[in-house]
Order: structure tokens, then C-alpha cells, then sequence
């Protein structure tokens, strides 16, 4: 029961993460340089698959008990594979973050210039 | 619509607006416009609202000032592009996606150094700093999906934001419940 409502939490946090980065695409949309809108786009397919095996990895741990040492090499390595590749994953997702949040502010001080002072 | 048909059509619309896939076809509502008509003169022939204050628009000139609050004209009636939003707004964005990246960043490796001392004496301490790290990664994600105050794209986007908002906050007790089973073992 634990082990199910955890796996069932974890891809849910999964889900929220797609969303969030499918929601990131709606004010791309209103730059006219469409380059970020691009790099979102593919990240978002990339992501799609990361955390879809990521999750669907930490189910089948979750199965057993001890699973690194339940299975031979070969298989126990397929398990641990998809978690691994959220290393990347996630430094990729830093990178995206830290360029969206400067053309944000790239385009506030544009803004700022024609918005009243408060 | 039966009730299960209706379901169904929600369901499908969430899934659409995650994977891009075409959402079905919606109730005719009014349009919104986004650009207004701007005359020969230089003003605005149309009712049209203020991305600030919502002040109707209509008859003043593109270089004038809203009388209400004081935003340039030209700010609103530019149509949807970012750089003509609410600075406020994109500022508070910007910071959401940036704590984001940090956050998620010290998540994942948290959820390592957790992995390592899993059912040892420091689990819990490590369990703290992961829920503490996702938590600071909602923060980011609550005011990066702030919705637009102008309501440039409202429909599409409070529905992705309330989904992306309640599915990462579902998934901030994925470690305190995983902490639970190794108590119980």
C-alpha cells in the first residue's frame, strides 16, 4: 500500500514537472524570437521519456525487496539506467530555467519602461 | 453530455494540453481581442482594455497615458507580446523559474545522497532536505505558472497551471510516505 501510494506520488511530482514546462511554452509564445519555444518543445518530449522510465524504474524496484542484488547484472543495470539519465536530465532543466528566467527579465526591462511607477 | 461522457472530454483535455495533441472542439464563447483597431489619428476606434487597470481604452491616442493608472497606451494596445506585459508580472515569473532550477537541481541531489543513507540514522535528516527542496521547488513553480493579471491566454493557462500546481504539490509527500515504509520495516 506504502509502496504503490509512493510510486503513484512520485509520478504524479512527474506530471506536475511536464506541466509546468508545457506552461513555460505559453509565454514563449509571445516572444518573437521563437528559439525558446523550440528548446521547450524538444526538452519536453525528452522529459516525457526520462521521467516516464524514471517512474516506471522506481515501480519496479518498489516490487521487491533488495532488488540490485534480486536480479543478475545485466538486468539490475536496466533498472538503475533511467534514474541515471535524470542526472542529465536535470542539469538540462537548470539550463533551460536559467535562460527562460533571463529573457524574462530581459523582457521586464522592457516593460519597466513603459509601465507606470508605482 | 452523460455525466461519463463528460469525464471522459475532461480527461482528454488534460491529456491534450500536456502532449499537444488537438483538444476537442470547445462551446462557442466570444472572442477576446488582444489587438485593438487603432484609427488614421492615432487612436483607439474600439472598446478596448488596459493591461493594467482594465480602464476602457477607447477614443484615447497610442501616446497618450491610461487616465486610470497611468500606463503608456501603447503598452496595451501591442497586443500580446511579452515585452508589453505587466513587468511586475514577468519579473515575479522569472524569479519562479529560477528557484525552480535551483531547487530542482539540490532535489535530485538530495534524492541521491537519500538513496545512499536509506535506513540508516541520517535517512530522516536527509528526507527533511528533500521535502524542504521540493518544497522550495512548488514555491518556484507557484509563481512561475502565475497567470498573466491582463488575461492575455487566461483559459488555456489557469487550467495548466492549476494541474501543474496540484499534481507537484501531490508529488512533495512521495519522500515523507516512502519515509513511512522504512519505519515500518
Amino acid at each position: 500500500m506504502i509502496r504503490s501510494t509512493t510510486a503513484l506520488l512520485l509520478a504524479a511530482g512527474f506530471a506536475g514537472i511536464l506541466a509546468a514546462v508545457r506552461y513555460f511554452q505559453r509565454p514563449t509564445l509571445r516572444i518573437p524570437d521563437g528559439r525558446l519555444f523550440a528548446a521547450l518543445e524538444s526538452y519536453f518530449r525528452f522529459l516525457l521519456i526520462a521521467v516516464s522510465a524514471a517512474t516506471l524504474s522506481v515501480w519496479m524496484a518498489n516490487l521487491f525487496d533488495r532488488p540490485p542484488a534480486r536480479f543478475a547484472t545485466p538486468l539490475a543495470c536496466v533498472i538503475v539506467a533511467p534514474l541515471l539519465v535524470m542526472i542529465p536530465t536535470t542539469l538540462s532543466f537548470f539550463s533551460l530555467c536559467s535562460d527562460l528566467a533571463a529573457h524574462l527579465n530581459d523582457q521586464a526591462a522592457i516593460a519597466a519602461k513603459l509601465w507606470p511607477r508605482e | 453530455m452523460l455525466p461519463c461522457l463528460s469525464v471522459v472530454a475532461r480527461f482528454w483535455d488534460i491529456v491534450g494540453s500536456l502532449t499537444g495533441a488537438m483538444p476537442p472542439p470547445r462551446p462557442a464563447e466570444a472572442p477576446r481581442r488582444h489587438v485593438p483597431m487603432v484609427g488614421e489619428d492615432g487612436t483607439v476606434a474600439g472598446d478596448f482594455p488596459c493591461h493594467h487597470c482594465g480602464y476602457d481604452l477607447r477614443t484615447l491616442g497610442v501616446n497618450d497615458k491610461c487616465p486610470e493608472c497611468g500606463t503608456v497606451v501603447r503598452a496595451s494596445v501591442r497586443g500580446n507580446v511579452l515585452k508589453y506585459s505587466d513587468p511586475a508580472w514577468l519579473r515575479r515569473v522569472a524569479t519562479g523559474v529560477r528557484w525552480m532550477g535551483k531547487s530542482g537541481v539540490a532535489a535530485a541531489i538530495l534524492c541521491v545522497v537519500w538513496m545512499l543513507v536509506f535506513r540508516s540514522a541520517l535517512e530522516p535528516l536527509a528526507t527533511l532536505g528533500l521535502f524542504l527542496a521540493v518544497g522550495a521547488f512548488i514555491r518556484g513553480a507557484w509563481d512561475a505558472t502565475t497567470p498573466d493579471p491582463s488575461g492575455i491566454d487566461e483559459v488555456r493557462c489557469a487550467r495548466l497551471s492549476t494541474l501543474a500546481r496540484s499534481l507537484l504539490l501531490a508529488g512533495l509527500f512521495a519522500a515523507p510516505v516512502s519515509t513511512l515504509r522504512s519505519r515500518k520495516a
